[in-house]
């Protein structure tokens, strides 16, 4: 009986010790960074920072002296791989083998992302690293959440969208656009599916001559989306937006007198104000174009021979956009609805609340202060570039969550 | 869900009518006697293992015990997910009868509704060292269950060397939160468990049985009645792993539905003044967690192994008893990574979506529990050996935890050994009326906690720290109740035997503590 004890006993322990492994991470994965053939064959992307970040954990590697990254050990997952160089046209200049016409104080981003990249296995990969040379206009604040008025009811009239210099010169938004992307749902025109063009719901055009509406360095502009007057009466949490720089409405439209307006040229609806919509998806951008857009193509939703048609703008024309996807109650933000291409946004941005009313804004983090001069974060990925603030304040900058 | 209370609440009074009636035929000139019961049930070795077969030994006698409970419990040395006060009722029957000359039953049905209040962060009913999937709300508030059980257990006298048996266990829970945001739970579990044992003589029995066992926990979506707007609804993934969303709460739905198989064997040693019972058994469970389109952050799996050891020795004119009792569950959660995929129809335009798993994390969180309780009691029996005089038992045990999320490592576990002794004693025994003392004095003392967490997140700060510091804590648990049996003739010659016992104790741990009294009434009838 004993004997029989001690072998069921051994068997139990076995059985115990041999049913569980341990998940294991993905060692010794290799990135080798190439940068463009113009550059001098000894020039390499090396000590560069490297960040993979997933909702779920973010990494910061460096790659070693001949511009390869040494992954020792990374938790299997889904990551966005984003990594950048910054540097002067000078110094451009210097380490190119070609000319070209690029001023030496003008900003040169050399990048490289790649989205949603699975993670799962060792496997050594290349990623070819982009050059642009840094445009001055980026949206700094985007405010569609919406709040509770006085009433505790919900208030949605609020909502803005800020634009600010991020060079040192003067800028103009004279004939520039901003626009929205569709926001069907489900969504009709993906970035994954479309990689050259995005397909907009509503374009409005910045009036002027060319140099009516100047934006001075570190400077930046506010554009009511549906109503440039003091929200705060109605909405205590609200924002005062009575000194919007525009309006947008209608030329002859009613509104805020005081305010310029700024019409939507372009509309799949007959809505006159800039639609963001409460909860999200709202893909917002800023593009410039000598063409007529009115002459580019307008199409339905795949599928439809009616309803809302769809202006295409392409992604060559957009100076900066920010995707703000809808956070879903209980599985957070879509990163596969986006409609934004990786060039344009390799990130996205959302606020807490899945349906809205919560009175808070995606605003740029600051990136530093040059000469007296706010700085905003531009590495062309939203996630990494933005916060969340609660209680916006239109052209404010001071909020400490922006120095994260 | 109705149907179901319909249902259970048709069996209960079928319970009690057949306890009746039953009581009316086989009614002797003799009141029922609580002890007697009580010694018959602690003869009833195989009662306490899984083969209903094995009952055909040692019979109880036909009668019915029918109470109803009231008790309240509060205090300050809780868990952070539980509440800090429970104030219940419960009612139960159970039925020991012969069905026909070969075949005998038990039945036991019990209902039992309560209120926990101020509990958060868990709107699930198993919260530790369990399915790491839950969910919750930080806003504390007041929850409601109602518990149905219902178990069967029929089995046979000995042909041919071999005994029968089968059981039936049946549970169905509905459990509601009452405050924002309005969860409502609703619990299924059943088991079938067939068994059979074999006399080898007259000395020695082997048994065996198998079970299956299925178990659904669903919360359809929850409820607000207010509009606040920063109201967050967290997401568990295992210890400080969680996503809190506000307004998270909306479309949220989310249920486990689980299958468990297993088995046991047992020996059963029998002489005339010895009476020994071993069972060693094995359960192995696999349970989903399914949301909306497809969704699952995951899957648990456990094995849980379980040794018995029951043992009861005549000496002179006392009853021994020494029950070792130990279970060890290994239990694992494997995390699945999904995206939503749409797929749109270009002829209708129509888009369906699904979750679909990119990658599984094996074992991503694992729990080893592990539970020991030795008891000795020693049973002063008057002459008929049907009653005692006192009692007097001393218990010690083990119990401990270890759950390890991977990937990046965090670990906690907790151990901590009980040590106690218990008696009671017939104070006054006059006409079939008895006053009896029951008390007990329980020391646990913590044999050490680890906390290592890889991220200093909410969960850590508002669940695992407070928890750490609960787990830490050394207790010195006194309990004490006094019953009085007496006889009761009601119903024509009917004889039956009531009781009413009071109760009440408390837990000290430090400068916290955990109290609870309450009273109970029923009755036990031929």
């Amino acid at each position: 009986m004993k004997r029989i004890l001690i072998i069921l006993a051994s068997i139990s322990l076995i059985a115990i010790g041999c049913t569980r492994e341990e998940p294991m991470q993905v060692r010794n994965m290799k990135i080798e960074f190439e940068l463009p053939s113009n550059f001098k064959p000894g020039i390499k992307y090396a000590n560069k920072e490297v960040v993979f970040s997933s909702p779920y954990k973010t990494y910061i590697f460096t790659t070693d002296n001949n511009g390869i990254l040494t992954i020792p050990e990374i938790i299997p997952d889904e990551y966005t791989i984003n990594t950048s160089w910054e540097i002067s046209g000078s110094e451009y200049k210097s380490i190119i083998t070609t000319n070209e016409l690029i001023e030496d104080k003008a900003t040169v981003l050399l990048r490289a992302t790649l989205s949603n990249y699975q993670v799962f296995t060792q496997k050594d990969i290349k990623m070819a690293l982009d050059m642009l040379v840094m445009r001055s206009l980026l949206i700094s604040k985007v405010y569609f959440s919406g709040t509770k008025d006085n009433a505790n009811r919900n208030y949605i009239v609020d909502s803005f969208v800020e634009i600010f210099n991020n060079s040192d010169e003067i800028v103009y938004a004279d004939g520039k656009y901003l626009a929205l992307a569709e926001s069907m749902s489900p969504a009709a025109y993906l970035a994954k599916d479309n990689p050259e063009y995005i397909y907009t719901r509503q374009i409005c055009r910045f009036p002027g001559n060319g140099t009516t509406y100047p934006i001075l360095p570190g400077k930046s502009i506010v554009i009511a989306a549906r109503g440039a007057r003091d929200h705060r009466t109605s909405a205590s949490t609200s924002v005062n937006l009575a000194d919007a720089d525009f309006e947008v409405k209608d030329l002859d439209g009613t509104g805020n007198p005081d305010v310029k307006a700024l019409p939507v040229i372009s509309s799949s609806t007959s809505i006159k104000f800039f639609n963001l919509i409460t909860g999200a998806p709202n893909a917002v951008f800023i593009f410039e174009t000598d063409e007529d857009i009115m002459q580019w193509p307008e199409y339905f939703a795949p599928g439809r021979t009616s309803g809302e048609r769809f202006r295409r703008v392409p992604i060559s024309t957009v100076l900066d956009g920010v995707e703000c996807l809808k956070n879903n109650a209980g599985t957070g933000p879509d990163v596969n609805l986006k409609r934004f291409q990786d060039i344009i946004d390799a990130g996205f941005a959302f606020i807490n609340a899945s349906a809205g009313y919560v009175n808070e804004s995606i605003e740029r983090k600051i990136s530093g202060v040059v000469d007296g001069r706010i700085v905003l974060k531009d590495s062309n990925n939203s996630t990494q570039d933005f916060v969340i603030v609660s209680g916006p304040v239109p052209r404010n900058y001071d909020n400490p969550l922006l120095l994260n | 869900m109705y149907m179901k209370k319909v249902i259970i609440i048709i069996v209960a009074s079928v319970f009690i009518t057949s306890t009746l009636s039953g009581q009316i035929k086989d009614s002797i000139q003799k009141f029922p006697d609580f002890q007697t019961r009580e010694l018959q049930g602690l003869r009833q070795l195989w009662n306490k293992t899984e083969n209903s077969a094995g009952m055909g030994f040692s019979n109880v006698n036909t009668g019915s015990l029918t109470s109803i409970n009231k008790y309240f419990s509060n205090g300050d040395h809780h868990r952070v997910q539980e509440g800090s006060a429970n104030n219940g009722l419960t009612f139960s029957t159970e039925r020991y009868d012969k069905f026909s000359e070969k075949v005998y039953v038990r039945g036991s049905f019990a209902f039992n509704m309560n209120t926990e209040e101020d509990r958060g962060w868990s709107d699930v009913v198993n919260t530790y060292n369990s399915n790491p999937y839950i969910y919750g709300s930080s806003v504390r508030g007041n929850y409601e269950s109602q518990n149905f059980d219902l178990n069967l257990k029929v089995f046979s006298v000995r042909e041919n060397g071999f005994n029968y048996g089968f059981t039936i266990d049946y549970h169905v829970a509905d459990i509601s939160r009452q405050r924002d945001p309005r969860s409502r739970t609703y619990v299924l579990d059943y088991s079938i468990i067939p068994s059979i044992t074999y006399s080898i003589d007259n000395h020695n029995y082997v048994g065996i049985n198998l079970n299956y066992r299925f178990d659904k926990e669903k919360m359809p979506g929850l409820t607000t009645v207010q509009t606040d707007p920063n109201l967050k609804y967290y997401t568990f993934s295992g210890l400080e792993n969680a996503i809190g969303r506000i307004g998270g709460y909306r479309a949220f739905s989310r249920q486990f539905i689980g299958d468990n198989v297993g088995g046991s064997l047992q020996y059963n040693f029998k002489k005339s003044n010895i009476n020994w019972l071993i069972s060693l058994g094995m359960d192995a469970g696999w349970q989903e967690t399914l949301g909306d389109k497809k969704q699952t952050p995951g899957s648990f799996n456990s094995f849980d192994y379980k040794f018995l050891s029951n043992l009861l020795i005549y000496k002179n004119s006392y009853l021994h008893n020494f029950l070792l009792n130990v279970n060890v569950k290994d239990a694992g959660a494997d995390e699945h990574r999904q995206n939503l995929i749409s797929t749109r129809d270009t002829l209708t335009g129509i888009t369906t979506e699904n979750w679909v798993t990119i990658y599984t994390y094996k074992n991503r969180f694992v729990s080893l529990t592990s539970d020991v309780t030795l008891k000795w009691d020693i049973y002063s029996l008057q002459k008929n050996n049907d009653s005692y005089n006192w009692r007097v038992g001393v218990n010690a045990g083990y119990s401990s935890f270890s759950n390890i999320y991977y990937l990046p490592k965090s670990e906690y576990s907790a151990g901590r050994v009980i040590a106690g002794i218990s008696g009671s004693y017939v104070i006054t025994a006059n006409k079939q009326r008895k006053l009896l003392f029951e008390g007990s004095f329980n020391s646990g003392i913590s044999t050490g906690a680890k906390l290592n967490l890889a991220s200093q997140t909410e969960i850590a700060e508002n669940i695992l720290m407070p928890d750490f510091e609960f787990h830490k804590q050394n207790t010195a648990e006194v309990l004490g109740s006094v019953k009085y049996t007496f006889p009761l003739q009601t119903i024509k010659n009917a004889r039956l035997s009531g009781y009413v016992r009071l109760y009440g104790g408390n837990l000290f741990a430090g400068a916290a503590n955990w109290s609870n009294f309450g009273f109970a009434v029923g009755i036990l009838t031929l």
